[in-house]
């Protein structure tokens, strides 16, 4: 265990190595590479790490990782509030924050269900989701200064097709539904620039069975 | 090296990931019993396996076994039947999950377990086309406890080998099966007329029991599908702890069951 080595090389290549995809040579190079570098940057980097446990918490409205509160999705005025999208994980909010297409806001779920590791309901921030949505709460999006607020009319399931991101999908769109919101699955099929031949069976009947008109 | 490669038929138990990149899969193949493999790039690349590792599918899988390799690594696999319902309702998923996590918690690695793959595959194409029931439950515990060596004795005490009167039943885990009143320890569940009638029938029907289900007089009549279904829930809690006893743990899928409201 990291506590029980004194040496700091020997310490910052132990927990380096934690990291993921990172092993212990490439531990032991990092470890190096920072005591090379300028003495600014083992500080500099130090104080972020520092900064990740003491600023970084929960955004209480989207359960976003952010430093600020609300966190900068949920104070954009000019976001759509409207459209909500629900996603498992913050790299899966980063990913589709990445493709510019959607302009709503979003629900971070941290985790999806799982029949068979018997991760049910109460690990995932739906409680959170719900509360957003009641109506003593408001079914209402404002804005950080209040100037305007919407109502959320569309609820975008966005998990992984896999199978834990199908049950909570099919969880959350039978929880929702009640509420009188549009409730939409993310679509399934093939992955742009791919081969219909080379597609599996699965995906095929995906793409096959969520066909669109043109 | 490849030492050799074999193709199997396999049903895909789980998949866990395996650092950044890949998976091992757990796969429960016919004439293999279950086995653990190796799915390099499996996470990093759908190119290669596509869906083929998503849990409760069939598939035609190779794999090769390395010198000095603790698992066997997969080189194909092939989705023969997606199951593909199974995905269209939640309760499906979760009977479905719970019929895995048994499957591999009652069998061993490169233990051939043809029965208990037979029951499986039956089970989860059954459960892709129809809802989720109770007595398709009960008859897949029966069948996996059964196909294990692990049977409930259900004709006669399992502690004196007296007939166990209609009414008067209990199930004794340590016992093995139904124990009659004289011996009956403290503690036993007690096991109702209706739901007596369901376990014997549906350990000798199996699958086909839950399916079509008959009536407990021995008629030959169609059973009241209703009333079927609630003797499957009740004889559930005492088949529960059945098993329960037999595994030494609560399969962890179970509280998913009572999470999504499945029926149990």
């Amino acid at each position: 265990m990291s506590e029980r080595v004194h040496d700091p090389i020997a310490r910052l290549a132990v927990l380096l190595s934690r990291l993921p995809g990172v092993g212990e040579k490439t531990a032991q190079r990092l470890a190096f590479h920072i005591l090379e570098s300028p003495k600014e940057y083992a500080r500099e980097l130090s104080q972020a790490l520092l900064a990740l446990e003491h600023d970084v918490r929960l955004c209480s409205r989207c359960c976003n990782l952010t430093a600020q509160e609300p966190c900068a999705l949920c104070r954009d005025p000019l976001r759509d509030g409207r459209l909500l999208c629900v996603v498992e994980t913050v790299p899966d909010l980063l990913a589709i924050e990445r493709t510019r297409e959607f302009r709503g806001r979003y629900h971070v779920l941290h985790g999806a269900l799982s029949p068979l590791d018997g991760v049910g309901p109460d690990r995932l921030k739906i409680k959170e989701l719900l509360a957003r949505l009641s109506h003593d709460g408001a079914r209402t999006e404002s804005d950080a200064a209040g100037a305007s607020s919407e109502k959320i009319e569309e609820i975008i399931l966005a998990t992984d097709p896999t199978v834990e991101g199908e049950a909570t999908a099919l969880y959350l769109s039978r929880l929702l539904k009640p509420l009188g919101l549009r409730i939409t699955r993310i679509a399934q099929g093939l992955p742009m620039g791919g081969d219909l031949e080379y597609a599996d069976q699965v995906t095929l009947a995906r793409a096959m069975s969520g066909r669109r008109e043109l | 090296m490849d030492l050799r490669a074999q193709r199997l038929t396999a049903l895909v138990l789980r998949a866990l990931p395996y650092g950044d990149s890949d998976q091992v899969v757990q796969f429960l193949a016919r004439g293999r019993g279950r086995i653990a493999v190796f799915a390099r790039g499996a996470r990093s690349s759908k190119r290669r396996f596509g869906s083929a590792l998503e849990p409760f599918q069939l598939c035609e899988i190779l794999v090769s076994a390395r010198a000095g390799a603790q698992l066997l690594s997969l080189r194909e696999s092939h989705v023969v039947e997606a199951h593909a319902g199974l995905r269209d309702d939640l309760h499906r998923l979760a009977h479905a999950g719970y019929a895995s996590e048994l499957a591999h918690d009652l069998t061993r690695e490169h233990e051939p377990a043809d029965g208990l793959f037979e029951a499986l595959a039956g089970f989860l194409l059954s459960l892709a086309v129809s809802p989720a029931t109770s007595a398709r439950l009960r008859a897949l515990e029966l069948a996996f406890l059964s196909a294990s060596g692990l049977a409930p004795q259900l004709d006669a005490c399992a502690r004196c080998g007296d007939e166990v009167a209609p009414g008067r039943a209990a199930l004794d885990p340590a016992a093995g099966g139904l124990v009659c009143s004289s011996c009956t320890p403290p503690g036993a569940l007690a096991l109702g007329r209706g739901p007596r009638a369901l376990l014997e029938q549906l350990q000798q029907r199996g699958l086909e029991g839950a399916e079509t289900p008959l009536s407990a007089d021995g008629s030959g009549r169609p059973a009241d599908a209703r009333a079927f279904e609630e003797a499957a829930a009740q004889a559930g809690i005492v088949l529960g702890a059945f098993l329960v006893h037999q595994l030494g743990r609560t399969p962890r899928s179970s509280a998913f069951l009572e999470q999504v409201g499945a029926p149990r």
